[in-house]
């Protein structure tokens, strides 16, 4: 970690970072990583930083299982102590978002992982209410969006 | 932060695989228990959790109605991995089982906490107290 003082961080111009990936799950560890680092730089503690990996995580899932025909891109803003994330998944060529064609590797999931991944995204929408000071989600033809806001110093538990 | 923290090794005499390449081989338990031991390291996340899954399907199989997971070497837990662990959770008691989850890291309680999971597993600190104990069936 460097060596700036809190206000030179805090106060320093509006910072953006983004970062795309083809749709693998591989990748979503590059942005947690990318998120601590944002995170640290808004002047978070670790716990708050633990808190952001872990948000832009749950972020990743928005929309269910990440599909490797798919296109992953973020978007981290720090402007003072807020990080804002954007992730964006844009279905390929010929598919539409909200497809509901359950895939993961090419093969389709069993009965059972898909009741995993529904009891995920009801964990998935719990934690995000507690980690981040804001999110939400939209969805169109377009793609999927999904978003969240998170202020230092505003963890609860 | 890196894929060769990533593991998970059982403690049953089946045959296991890694997730990630470079992934330590998988290790015995080191007890006698009747319970099978899973052991979890490192960040346990969407990449991760269908092999976890898979895993734990395997103890099952075997005619466990009880499991403990052990994941005192886990620093990650994100809801994908949560949502197996409850997928296990339901199996277990359906055959009058329990989950025992040993656990030190303080953001994976934390997410046991926010979700309202952590008195719907046995949540332990230390393995090697839990099966000198007894308490696992």
């Amino acid at each position: 970690m460097n060596a700036l003082s809190d206000e030179d961080v805090w106060t320093s111009a509006r910072e953006v970072v983004e970062l795309s990936f083809p749709g693998s799950v591989d990748f979503v560890v590059i942005a947690r990583f990318t998120a601590a680092a944002i995170g640290a730089r808004a002047g978070f503690d670790l716990d708050d930083i633990e808190d952001i990996r872990l948000a832009v995580d749950e972020l990743s899932i928005s929309f269910g299982p990440i599909d490797t025909d798919s296109c992953l891109r973020y978007q981290f803003v720090r402007d003072g102590d807020a990080v804002t994330v954007r992730f964006t998944r844009e279905p390929a060529a010929g598919r539409v978002a909200g497809d509901k064609e359950v895939k993961e590797s090419g093969v389709t999931q069993s009965r059972r992982a898909l009741a995993n991944w529904m009891q995920a995204r009801e964990l998935s929408a719990v934690l995000l209410d507690e980690l981040v000071t804001s999110h939400g989600r939209e969805i169109s033809d377009a793609g999927s969006v999904a978003w969240l806001m998170k202020r230092r110093g505003r963890r609860i538990r | 932060m890196g894929f060769s923290k990533r593991g998970i090794s059982g403690g049953m005499p089946r045959e296991t695989r890694s997730p990630r390449p470079g992934t330590p081989p998988p290790s015995t338990n080191g007890c006698d228990a009747e319970v099978p031991v899973l052991e979890a390291s490192g960040e346990l996340d969407l990449a991760v959790a269908p092999w976890l899954s898979d895993q734990l399907d395997a103890l099952l199989v075997g005619g466990a109605s009880s499991v403990i997971l052990d994941l005192s070497r886990a620093t990650f837990l994100d809801s994908t991995a949560l949502g197996v662990l409850v997928g296990l959770l339901n199996r277990c008691r359906t055959l009058g089982g329990r989950v025992h989850l040993v656990v030190t890291e303080p953001q994976i309680l934390r997410v046991l906490s926010i979700t309202g999971l952590s008195q719907a597993f046995d949540i332990h600190e230390d393995r090697a107290r839990l099966v000198a104990g007894g308490t696992t069936s």
